[in-house]
């Protein structure tokens, strides 16, 4: 080979290798306090101030170390010996970061980080038991894998860990298939019932508060609830519905899906956040992850023991989830970023013939279902008031995407709790066929439920949440597709379930 | 003034109120409907409440005028929520804009019983000048005016660009008088 051809080939080596080795995607800032600002919908009592922990303050936090993580198995099916093999290995960090490459490095790097549980308890903390499986109703896979959990070996010893990503943003299908990213299905409220119950806990206010308690809450929502009711209220929420921080216990939250989550415009049921870019996927997980606690409303932080952000400090680090003291670092947050982008729904397992299904799309958009839930992501990403009479005001219309109609759903989640916006946005169908719970709360249970007029009923007992201290008067609101002839309505069915 | 002159007037004032009063078409009825195609699909609505004051004489058309309101708070489309909607202010804005106004300019006759009229349309506080055509039919002593005409939703404010909803919309309206 010539010289110079030789000298030019290396020298191309030479920039790919260093190409290679310094790939360093543009990771945005993740507490930028002017974008924390502009993604985040004012709250529903706008007289109220909201205040963030400051930048300083955030970044001042220990990141999360990225331990290897282990599954967790139900008793009966765990290997002999499984959890002793665990605590003789060493503490392992499951990525280094300075070494990804590529962006399929990024997303792996990022399935770690959904993985990684920041609730680090003692790894006998909860023993899965049959019993204690069956009570509480954990799915597990075929191999007895509670895919929601793991084990984590850190320096201190092997933990039990949870409130990872994957514990709220995982789905087992009835034939056993995990589904990651699916509208969740572990039973934190039945849980957190029989914990309850096995343990003797009192329930307290100030257990409930820190999780509910907003501003313009009822006063109410600052009392003790008397234990049967909250127990019994905790036992009827179903799979795929927690009473998450920020909601009610009269309004717990449907778990969304995370696929296709770069078309959806804003972040939760209330829209409280928006999604413009990838930072604001980042800041959604790093606010809901735990540093919502420490928002500030008015005077009030939820978070225990803290009445000013400058006390948010490892020492007096008191996470109400249990969360070690500490953030995600702003690479991980990307990486994590990146790994829900590239999820993917499984198969649909609907098979209805083609001209039902084409029924069905002509039942759709004649009912008026395709103005708001509209193709290709089966949402105009848009808000409704939750009430009619929310009166939206003059700076939202400039800066929200409103659609000027309220469906009149429960409006308690989206004016009663610190997610409350004063709107809701609405859902997209995509992958209606795999879940579990329909409507805001998770008070309704299958699409069925949801298109059946009997729900309006002042009588009608919803198969889902069900306060037991709220008087029902059926399940209201989104009164569409009820009136149609049998065959309409199944049509309708199989198209949605199709979607 | 002399005699003469002011009864000239009056003769000529009497024969103008009685040729309008001649021309006067009574309204017995109306229909108001409306197509608009949503995903494809055909919506169809209707409106109520109209007002109308015709002078028209088959005739003599360019001597006849037509004006009527409407009330886009009767709107119906089948799915209550969706009419709720069109009342907000990102539709009609029913509140502020209790009527919809038209009232013709110019009438002018075509050919048979097919004639022309330009009226201006007012949606909300937007008021454009539309051309429309319309047939008159004498039946059983009463005159059935039919016309049908599209607009451009947007050129009244009425919705914003969207991906499902078409922007032109079909209207109908059918007037039964009495001459």
């Amino acid at each position: 080979m010539p010289v110079h051809k030789l000298a030019a080939s290396v020298l191309l080596l030479s920039v790919l290798f260093i190409a290679a080795a310094n790939y360093l995607p543009d990771i945005p800032k993740t507490w930028d306090m002017k974008e924390i600002k502009r993604f985040h919908v004012p709250p529903y009592d706008r007289k109220v101030a909201v205040t963030y922990v400051p930048e300083e303050i955030y970044y001042a936090l220990p990141e999360y170390k990225l331990y290897k993580t282990y599954p967790v198995y139900i008793y009966d099916k765990m290997p002999e010996g499984y959890l002793d093999s665990l605590k003789s290995l060493p503490p392992e960090i499951a990525v280094d970061f300075s070494k990804l490459t590529t962006d399929e490095d990024w997303i792996e790097a990022g399935r770690l980080v959904f993985e990684m549980p920041p609730n680090r308890s003692p790894y006998n903390a909860l023993t899965f038991e049959s019993a204690w499986v069956d009570s509480v109703g954990y799915e597990t896979t075929k191999d007895g894998i509670l895919p929601y959990l793991s084990y984590i070996q850190t320096p201190e010893g092997l933990k039990l860990g949870s409130t990872s990503c994957a514990n709220c943003h995982t789905k087992i299908l009835d034939n056993g298939q995990v589904v990651v990213g699916g509208q969740g299905d572990y039973p934190f409220d039945r849980e957190f019932a029989f914990i309850i119950k096995k343990f003797d806990f009192p329930v307290t206010a100030s257990m409930s508060t820190p999780l509910v308690y907003a501003p313009w809450s009822d006063p109410s929502v600052k009392e003790a609830w008397a234990k049967e009711d909250f127990v019994q209220t905790l036992m009827s929420t179903p799979p795929g519905v927690m009473t998450r921080q920020g909601t009610g216990t009269e309004s717990p939250v449907a778990v969304p899906s995370l696929f296709g989550i770069r078309d959806i415009k804003y972040f939760d049921r209330t829209g409280l956040m928006k999604n413009e870019n990838i930072g604001d996927l980042m800041r959604y997980a790093a606010f809901n992850q735990g540093m919502d606690m420490f928002t500030q409303y008015g005077a009030y932080i939820p978070m225990n023991g803290i009445s000013s952000h400058s006390q948010i400090t490892t020492e007096q680090w008191d996470h109400p989830f249990g969360y070690d003291a500490g953030r995600y670092s702003d690479e991980q947050l990307y990486a994590l970023a990146m790994y829900l982008y590239s999820l993917e729904a499984p198969e649909n397992p609907e098979k209805s013939p083609a001209e039902v299904l084409a029924r069905g799309e002509v039942i759709f958009a004649e009912q008026g279902c395709v103005t708001c839930h509209t193709p290709p992501a089966f949402t105009n990403n848009m808000l409704l008031p939750a009430t009619a009479d929310f009166e939206i005001p003059d700076e939202d219309k400039e800066t929200l995407d409103i659609f000027n109609v309220s469906v009149e759903t429960d409006p308690y989640l989206s004016t009663k709790t610190r997610r409350g916006t004063g709107y809701y946005k609405v859902p997209s169908l995509r992958g209606l066929w795999m879940r579990e719970a329909f409507f805001h709360d998770g008070s309704l249970t299958s699409i069925e439920e949801v298109l059946d007029p009997a729900r309006l009923e002042p009588d009608y007992i919803p198969t889902g949440h069900v306060p037991v201290n709220k008087v029902f008067q059926g399940v209201p609101g989104h009164p569409f597709g009820m009136e149609l002839s049998p065959d309409d309505k199944d049509a309708l069915i199989a198209y949605l379930k199709s979607l | 003034m002399p005699k003469s002159v002011f009864t000239l007037i009056l003769i000529l004032f009497t024969f103008a109120v009685s040729a309008q009063e001649k021309d006067q078409v009574n309204l017995v009825s109306s229909e108001v409907s409306f197509v608009i195609k949503n995903a494809g699909i055909n919506v169809d609505g209707s409106m109520e409440g109209l007002t109308a004051n015709i002078l028209f004489n088959p005739k003599k058309p360019q001597k006849g005028s037509i004006s009527g309101t409407l009330d886009p708070a009767t709107i119906k489309t089948g799915i209550g929520m969706r009419d709720k909607h069109l009342k907000n202010e990102d539709y009609f804005d029913v509140e502020n804009y209790p009527q919809i106004k038209m009232q013709s300019n110019s009438l002018r006759k075509l050919q048979g019983n097919q004639y022309e009229g330009l009226f201006t349309l007012t949606i909300k506080d937007i008021t454009r000048e539309i051309s429309l055509p319309f047939t008159v039919t004498e039946e059983n002593d009463q005159f059935i005016f039919d016309t049908s005409f599209e607009i451009n939703r947007q050129d009244f404010g009425l919705g914003d660009d969207s991906i499902i909803l078409s922007d032109m919309v079909k209207i109908n309206i059918r007037l039964t008088g009495t001459p």
